[in-house]
């Protein structure tokens, strides 16, 4: 195999910037990188070390965590049940789903991309308990619950789309539906990104690969769905952007994520939307486990690392548990 | 291990499917991950969907684990880079003149050494855009295969490869329309323009992202290190990300103008017939169970992928092995990677 200079990888850690704030320094510092040129410096395992102190099953039991959240969020919605029963046993603790129920959608576009997305997401589940088998891990606990202290009443009360001490209901309407989808949706496509090249086999990193490509598309549909629906109510762009900058606010100091309102960039290409949200060089940023934790325990990477809270109020199942934070 | 349990597990979970979700175990991602290691079922006998596949009997206590579909076939990562290069090209070309009516900056498209031929582009104009929402997508498109085209360069270095001859025109003799002719969207002596408006831009977009994701997908085992790994699976995502848009967006208007909907699939039949026996490309139309098909995913729900040469036959419009021309690349791509 061609040996990839380090400096790549640290352009992609530069990359992990918000598409507004696209950085003219970032093609400088790729400038020296080249994969093909004869001689290149190694890229030494040692500098993956992070990577190697997980293993594939390791990484895949928590996007099945990720995959049980889904999957039930987007089953109650679209179908008005949970997951089946006989697919959440495993290793670990098994929890229940509180809320969840079944969206009175009224456009049909809308009521169709959810039934899509569930079917996608139990797939998923199952397909990871397949691969992984007898180690597969138990659906942890999940709140998908509208009262005032639930998770998505949280995160939406962060991003102001309701007021402090008021619960939301993901599952009201198509918009609220729609925007509790880009909570979680986004999230999940920006964690595969990130757990894919920490898969050490090639077979299971093409299989991520293709989980992540599922996931992105399931994300652009819900994305470009609000996108559209904010060209004529401003609120579905508007709240999709609070809910961006309530995400940044919780993993970490970099700021990665990305809403969806246009962008006129100053080379005068005109007026864009920002459906996907990427780098300077069209490459989709990437969330480590931790980052994902930071969000979904709705903990912030500046306070304690946390184990459980928010959308797993038990935590998840599995060794990689914890979110972001200072040290203990 | 537990091979043939898990195959059966996996079989039992694929007829939960959607209609549309062809056939078969499509990227034979069959895997098995056994507790503290790793094992792998090579299901490489995709089958027929009502059709149980032989698990390969797992006699040796160590399966090497092999790229599935293409286990005889090895690239380097500057092959596949290069590869990638061409469809970036196409696709940062079709856009940037949808959008802006401005090809690629002559400093994008040279070759590594100053004897190497720069193509010429054939085609593309700004399309009068009456959705503004569709005016947004495709300038942000537009941004994001010029970002591609630019790290693929800068990432290939002395080894970059010059833009081969694209042709993009919307005239009788354009590649579009002969894709278009062959897909029955348009008659056979009548022209297609992907320019004239949004409903054709959105076809001719949706023709080109849907292949570049499956592409990206396919050269994964051959990227090599953890960088480039996360790197192409970054590529990918984009790619998924944009044919969503453009799925998406294809499947909203087609509520109620239906004839965006049964256009694309005529357009996915069409690549699937020039691209291999598999039936592995998708549309869009809603299914018995009232789920739309945004994502072409097979029963797994794990986007497919396809290998080089099946990404030429599309790109070169011939179902024949072999070929090194035709269609969007009329005198064949750059790099190592040249024939479907």
């Amino acid at each position: 195999m061609t040996d990839t200079p380090e400096q790549l990888s640290e352009a992609f850690d530069a990359g992990a910037a918000r598409r507004s704030e696209r950085r003219e320094f970032f093609r400088t510092a790729l400038g020296a990188t080249a994969v093909a040129a004869a001689g290149a410096a190694a890229l030494g395992w040692e500098a993956m070390a992070t990577a190697q102190t997980v293993t594939d099953p390791d990484i895949f039991n928590f996007a099945l965590n990720l995959e049980y959240l889904e999957a039930n969020f987007f089953s109650w919605a679209a179908y008005g049940t949970g997951i089946s029963s006989d697919m959440v046993s495993g290793t670990g603790t098994l929890g229940s789903v509180s809320g969840g129920k079944q969206v009175p959608f009224t456009d049909p576009a809308v009521k169709a991309y959810a039934r899509e997305i569930a079917q996608d997401e139990i797939n998923h589940v199952n397909f990871l308990r397949t691969v992984l088998g007898s180690s597969a891990v138990a659906q942890p606990s999940i709140d998908l619950s509208s009262g005032a202290t639930s998770a998505f009443s949280q995160l939406a009360q962060a991003a102001k789309i309701v007021g402090a001490g008021v619960g939301f209901d993901a599952f009201a309407n198509d918009q609220n539906f729609l925007l509790a989808a880009f909570m979680i949706e986004d999230v999940v496509a920006s964690t595969y990104k990130g757990l894919v090249p920490l898969i050490s086999t090639t077979v299971y990193a093409q299989a991520a690969s293709g989980i992540l490509a599922t996931e992105a598309y399931h994300a652009a549909t819900i994305r470009a769905t609000l996108y559209a629906k904010g060209a004529t109510t401003a609120s579905y762009r508007t709240s999709a952007d609070a809910i961006s900058d309530a995400r940044d606010a919780l993993d970490g100091s970099t700021d990665l994520d990305q809403g969806i309102s246009p962008v006129t960039p100053s080379d005068g290409s005109g007026q864009q939307s920002n459906v996907t949200p990427t780098d300077t060089n069209g490459l989709i940023f990437s969330r480590s486990y931790g980052e994902a934790l930071n969000i979904l325990f709705l903990s912030s990477a500046s306070s304690k690392a946390a184990t459980k809270g928010g959308f797993f109020p038990n935590g998840v199942n599995g060794t990689l548990n914890a979110s972001t934070g200072t040290a203990s | 291990m537990h091979d043939s349990e898990m195959l059966s597990q996996v079989l039992d979970a694929a007829d939960r499917r959607r209609v549309e979700r062809r056939q078969f175990l499509r990227s034979a991602s069959v895997l098995g991950m056994a507790a503290g290691g790793s094992a792998l079922l090579a299901a490489c006998g995709a089958g027929d969907k009502n059709k149980a596949p032989t698990p390969t009997p797992s006699s040796s206590g160590s399966p090497t684990p092999t790229p599935t579909g293409t286990a005889t076939i090895s690239y380097a990562p500057a092959d596949v880079f290069a590869f990638a290069l061409n469809l970036e090209y196409l696709e940062a070309q079709f856009f940037s003149m949808a959008a802006t009516g401005k090809a690629l900056d002559s400093t994008l498209t040279a070759g590594a050494t100053t004897d190497a031929k720069v193509g010429t582009l054939t085609g593309g104009k700004q399309v009068t855009f009456t959705d503004p929402v569709v005016a947004d997508f495709a300038h942000e498109i537009a941004a994001d295969e010029k970002g591609h085209v630019t790290f693929l360069r800068t990432t290939l270095g002395s080894a970059v490869i010059a833009m081969p001859d694209i042709n993009i025109d919307g005239s009788a003799t354009g590649a579009f329309t002969a894709a278009a002719r062959a897909a029955g969207l348009v008659g056979s002596s009548a022209t297609f323009d992907p320019y004239a408006s949004d409903t054709n831009f959105l076809l001719a977009a949706f023709l080109l992202e849907d292949v570049i994701v499956t592409a990206y997908k396919g050269i994964i085992p051959y990227v090599g290190t953890t960088t480039l790994l996360e790197a192409t699976g970054g590529l990918q995502a984009t790619e998924a990300f944009h044919a969503a848009m453009i799925r998406s967006l294809l499947y909203a208007k087609g509520q109620t103008t239906a004839s965006l909907i049964t256009s694309a699939d005529a357009l996915s039949n069409w690549r699937d017939s020039v691209d291999g026996t598999t039936d592995d490309d998708q549309g869009i139309s809603t299914d018995v169970n009232g789920a739309s098909n945004i994502v072409p995913a097979d029963s797994n729900s794990i986007v497919f992928q396809r290998t080089p040469p099946q990404v030429l036959n599309i790109m070169f419009m011939n179902a024949a092995s072999g070929t090194a021309k035709g269609g969007f690349f009329p005198n064949g791509v750059n790099g190592t990677i040249t024939e479907s």
